[in-house]
């Protein structure tokens, strides 16, 4: 059994668009129920502020990944986000980076299927 | 000898910067703006005549006036700095000195305060007041001084209130050690506040809220269930919703500058802050309507009766 599972970067979803956060909220449980201790990196880091809706899918998505016994970190663009997460206490559910490069350092990224499975990436 | 105090504002909607320094003039220090601070210090001198005005628009004009009335001297202070000044020594300095001006200044340079005799004014003409390459004499002040040119001054002179590090008395009864909170305030009983801190009027403090770090939350704010207030000075009329960890910063309303980050952020967008723009004075209590008058800390000093909550601003 290893210590840790797949990484895996999704872009958080930036609209408003109801389905499409809908849709992405329906790929992150997949993730969980077919990934052991999954990584997973939401970068948000074209998002230069959090809107409450966005707060509340952030939350959704740390609960779904920690049933699987995973870990949420997040790619914060902008300091105005870092500062949204510490105020939320987002910040000590979440690890927060300020590059994708540095959240999947020490990890072996992986690409996310639709069918729920991950692959790894071939270096 | 008439003497008259005129203190100059930098005007409400002044702000000292951009992005991250949103300090303004009109921000109070544990229930007192500066100016207001000034006016108190200028009167216990004993000064009848006291004015204040907005910057470049009607100072110039205003000593004008005083002088063509008899005035014979003028306190001229700029508020752009708080400095602890024995004015009576200043007073007593320019006698001696027979100075037509003189300037205080500090081991940093000028800091905006001068007294001016008559004929200075009429000889010069009104620039003599802002004109700072104009001939004076020099008084140096070695006592406390505050130079208010950034949120962080501002922060750090609420820091040095609280801890007795300067001659600012925070407003409000002091309720514990380094603890000063208005009788006005509603303090929920599970709310846990550690000194030194202060909260001021009709300010209402939820359930669950921990108050630490030198924090100040001035007057009509509402602090909502379960948020922590760290180094953090919230100015008047500003909601915070519930939950939130506010550390080392300052919230105006809807707008919170982060010292450490030096960023500031819109949290009206996130609605986690609001402006507050009433509160209905009905549903509070004062102190003294208390039983023991005594300790407010964890004592909720709202009527038994559950009181309505306050009518917020929109997040706009």
């Amino acid at each position: 059994m290893t210590s840790k599972g797949p990484v895996v970067i999704k872009e958080f979803p930036q609209s408003r668009n109801f389905a499409r956060r809908k849709s992405f909220l329906s790929e992150v449980r997949s993730l969980a129920r077919h990934t052991y201790r999954p990584q997973l990196v939401l970068d948000i880091s074209e998002s230069a502020e959090m809107a409450p809706d966005a707060i509340e899918l952030l939350l959704e998505c740390v609960e779904q990944v920690e049933r699987a016994d995973g870990r949420v970190s997040v790619v914060a663009g902008s300091p105005q986000t870092a500062v949204i997460l510490e105020l939320t206490r987002l910040a000590s559910v979440l690890d927060i980076f300020s590059s994708v490069s540095e959240a999947v350092n020490g990890g072996t990224l992986h690409r996310y299927q639709h069918d729920g499975s991950v692959q790894p990436i071939a270096a | 000898m008439q003497l008259g105090a005129l203190v100059v504002t930098q005007g409400s909607s002044h702000q000292s910067g951009e992005g991250t320094n949103s300090w303004s003039s009109s921000w109070p220090v544990v229930g007192k703006t500066v100016v207001e601070r000034w006016i108190d210090r200028v009167r216990e001198l004993g000064v009848g005549i006291v004015s204040v005005v907005d910057r470049d628009e009607q100072s110039p004009v205003r000593i004008t006036d005083w002088v063509k009335e008899g005035v014979e001297q003028i306190l001229l202070i700029l508020s752009g700095s708080y400095a602890e000044i024995d004015f009576a020594d200043l007073i007593q300095f320019h006698h001696q000195g027979r100075n037509r001006i003189t300037r205080v200044f500090d081991k940093k340079g000028p800091l905006g305060i001068s007294l001016l005799n008559r004929r200075a004014v009429l000889k010069t003409g009104v620039r003599c007041g802002l004109d700072e390459t104009l001939k004076s004499s020099r008084y140096d002040f070695r006592g406390y001084v505050s130079r208010l040119s950034s949120t962080m001054a501002y922060r750090q002179l609420v820091e040095d209130a609280l801890e007795g590090r300067c001659g600012i008395q925070p407003a409000g009864h002091q309720a514990d050690e380094k603890i000063w909170i208005d009788a006005t305030a509603r303090v929920d009983a599970s709310a846990r506040i550690q000194g030194p801190c202060y909260i001021g009027a009709h300010t209402r403090i939820h359930a669950g809220v921990i108050v630490t770090g030198y924090s100040s939350i001035e007057q009509n704010c509402e602090i909502d269930m379960g948020t922590t207030l760290d180094h953090a000075c919230i100015l008047p009329n500003t909601y915070l919703a519930p939950g939130l960890h506010v550390r080392n910063s300052v919230v105006d309303g809807t707008r919170l500058e982060q010292l450490e980050r030096g960023v500031t952020v819109d949290l009206g967008r996130a609605a986690l802050a609001a402006r507050r723009y009433h509160v209905p004075s009905a549903v509070t209590r004062t102190a003294s309507a208390a039983p023991d008058g005594g300790n407010l800390i964890g004592c909720d000093w709202g009527t038994g009766a559950q009181a309505p909550m306050p009518v917020r601003g929109d997040h706009s």
